[in-house]
């Protein structure tokens, strides 16, 4: 295990394709924006179902363990430990699961907000039919009256598919900033 | 403390726990030093630091200790603490390296802890006349002892040997962690912070079927176990031997290889069980016909083995986890959380075991998910004055004279006492456990 804590998917690879970042200003960004902050409300109003019909059938949605390691090792990622690595049937069984009367832990529910901010869009080279969207996520949720409410923040980088008018999410990695999560579960979405 | 220690251990000694035992810093202050002061605790496996140099970072309580594996291909436990200034020779949670400098003033020790550089040792401290880098090696906890790769340290240096000490449960302890000659490579740990006492989720791994059909009414219902229906689970067998204990599904009729088919390992792992188990271990499952589930090793070390559906119309795929409940505060504590397979399970069975932990245990997992729901609430209204007063029914399984409502489960192929039904017999040995520690600092039998 200690011998390939590596660099997780994105770090290296977007610094150089830098170029390719769309401009504020274009449309497709903004299309892109636009869709992530729906996304985000989907979640927080606990639309689940909704939020499933936004993975494609082929979805990759990943969360990998946030290790402390030295500079010279170069990543901060377990590659073999992740807190989600999820395809449609596992995260559909999620849904399914919040929508039963005894998911105890989300009822009654969290508040939960998704602040989504520091979104930018990537061509993906020799497709058209992909973006790639890189956002910063601070996740809160507050539960009951005496807890103190919790904190996620991460970084995600998304994969979208073009689907209509709109997009579908292909991949998603979410790289946590936190080795030891702060909350006492991850029954929520990032 | 709220209530003297005598009076909470006998109301244990009778089925019954004061409730603010589980959130209430005096207590905690005294299991720091005579539970977590005394016992073999768990800190690592050994297949987390394969190569010279690797190591992993651990805490026991508030002391922190790095695993090594060093130069020569020792397993070190070091206290991370430098013995200069004080400082965390150590300070990421994993890695190789074969010496740890000091950031603070550079005095350098190897992987084996031995100090080897001190700058200026000449002109500053008149060499090794001055100081003599022999007796500044960094510390080491009393005792450190493996079995089967799992690596425990006591800061008792009385403790029994870690073996006699895990006693009939190493039997168990097997059926998770030794499926072939090779053992197990295990992936992670998962940490998160949850604020809730680490004895609630060590009895409740040790024994707590009854929990169940109720807390995780939600993943039968979606049809991912089929196993936890209330009758299903009244049908296992708990049993309890020596450290620690766990629970059982009881399987449909059949030999030892139908039961393992069952669960969903395949022909090539089961030949390789056959080969390391005992006969007694093949007849848990085979004669008898029971299939391990949760477990916790005293004070603070659980195990789960369990077969969720992980694909549309699938077969059911088992997975093994190791667990840690580290305590941090009162009523506050940190999972650590790995998964285990054999290493010389095929790859597509270690790709499916990996799924099938990650969809139901850890930090996401949807049987987890509603159990730290529950063990957060416990823990929060624990700390309060009623709490104090309120002494917690815990006597599942005896009657109102303390009596065994069942005999002991007759023909029970492995060591230990064992019943079947729903009884909290296990959550009551650890709790004794704990209390023999609680009054005395005696070694946790």
């Amino acid at each position: 295990m200690t011998a390939d804590p590596v660099t997780a998917t994105t770090a290296t690879s977007f610094r150089s394709t830098g170029d390719r970042m769309v401009p504020f200003y274009d449309e497709l960004h903004h299309r892109v924006h636009q869709f992530l902050v729906e996304e985000a409300a989907l979640l927080d109003e606990r639309l689940y179902n909704d939020w499933l019909a936004l993975m494609t059938d082929d979805v990759v949605y990943r969360m990998p363990v946030r290790v402390t390691t030295a500079n010279e090792i170069g990543g901060t990622f377990l590659t073999n430990m992740d807190h989600f690595l999820e395809d449609r049937f596992s995260l559909s069984k999620r849904v399914e699961r919040l929508y039963t009367e005894h998911a105890w832990t989300e009822d009654p529910p969290s508040r939960v907000r998704h602040l989504v901010t520091n979104v930018r869009t990537f061509r993906v080279p020799e497709n058209d039919d992909e973006v790639t969207a890189r956002s910063y996520l601070l996740l809160f949720r507050s539960r009951g009256d005496l807890r103190e409410a919790e904190f996620i923040s991460a970084e995600r980088t998304d994969r979208l598919r073009r689907a209509g008018d709109s997009w579908q999410i292909a991949r998603r990695d979410i790289l946590i900033d936190e080795s030891v999560i702060r909350t006492q579960n991850l029954a929520i979405f990032l | 403390m709220a209530r003297p220690i005598e009076d909470i251990v006998a109301q244990i000694r009778k089925g019954l726990v004061p409730a603010s035992i589980y959130n209430d810093k005096d207590v905690f202050a005294l299991e720091r030093d005579r539970v977590f002061g005394q016992s073999w605790v768990f800190m690592a496996h050994e297949s987390e630091i394969p190569e010279p140099g690797d190591y992993v970072v651990r805490w026991l309580v508030d002391d922190s200790f790095i695993v090594t594996r060093d130069e020569t291909g020792v397993v070190n436990v070091l206290f991370n603490m430098c013995l200069h200034r004080g400082m965390q020779v150590c300070r990421t949670e994993l890695g190789n390296t074969s010496h740890f400098r000091c950031p603070y003033h550079a005095w350098t020790y190897k992987n084996n802890g031995d100090l080897t550089g001190v700058p200026f040792h000449k002109d500053a401290y008149g060499g090794n006349e001055g100081l003599n880098k022999d007796d500044f090696a960094l510390l080491r906890p009393a005792r450190v002892e493996s079995y089967n790769g799992l690596i425990f340290v006591s800061q008792n240096p009385d403790a029994p040997p870690l073996e006699e000490f895990l006693g009939g449960f190493r039997f168990y302890m097997d059926l998770y962690l030794k499926q072939s000659e090779e053992g197990p490579e295990v992936r992670g740990p998962q940490r998160w912070r949850v604020k809730s006492d680490w004895k609630i989720a060590a009895e409740n791994f040790s024994g707590d079927t009854y929990h169940t059909p109720t807390t995780h009414k939600s993943v039968v219902e979606i049809g991912m176990f089929k196993e936890p229906k209330a009758n299903k689970r009244k049908e296992g067998v708990l049993y309890f031997a020596d450290s620690g204990g766990g629970t059982t599904y009881k399987l449909p009729q059949g030999k030892f290889e139908d039961g393992m088919r069952y669960v969903g390992y395949p022909d090539e792992m089961i030949d390789r069980m056959r080969d390391v188990w005992s006969q007694e271990q093949q007849d848990l499952v085979g004669e008898a016909g029971f299939m391990i589930s949760a477990s916790s090793v005293y004070p603070n070390l659980s195990f789960v083995h369990n077969w969720p559906q992980v694909a549309e119309d699938g077969p059911a795929v088992p997975f093994c986890s190791i667990r840690l409940w580290q305590p941090i505060a009162p009523g506050e504590c940190e999972v650590l959380s790995w998964f285990a397979v054999d290493k010389l399970a095929p790859q597509w069975f270690k790709d499916a075991s990996y799924k099938s932990y990650l969809m139901s245990f850890g930090s996401s997992g949807m049987f987890e998910q509603d159990d730290t729901e529950n063990w957060v609430s416990v823990t929060q209204v624990a700390r309060g004055s009623m709490a104090r007063e309120l002494n917690l029914h815990s006597a599942m399984g005896l009657d109102r004279d303390g009596q065994m409502l069942v005999s002991q489960y007759e023909g029970w192929p492995g060591p230990g006492q064992a019943h079947q039904g729903f009884g909290e017999y296990n959550q009551r040995r650890m709790l004794n456990l704990w209390g023999d520690q609680m009054l005395d600092g005696e070694d946790g039998r």
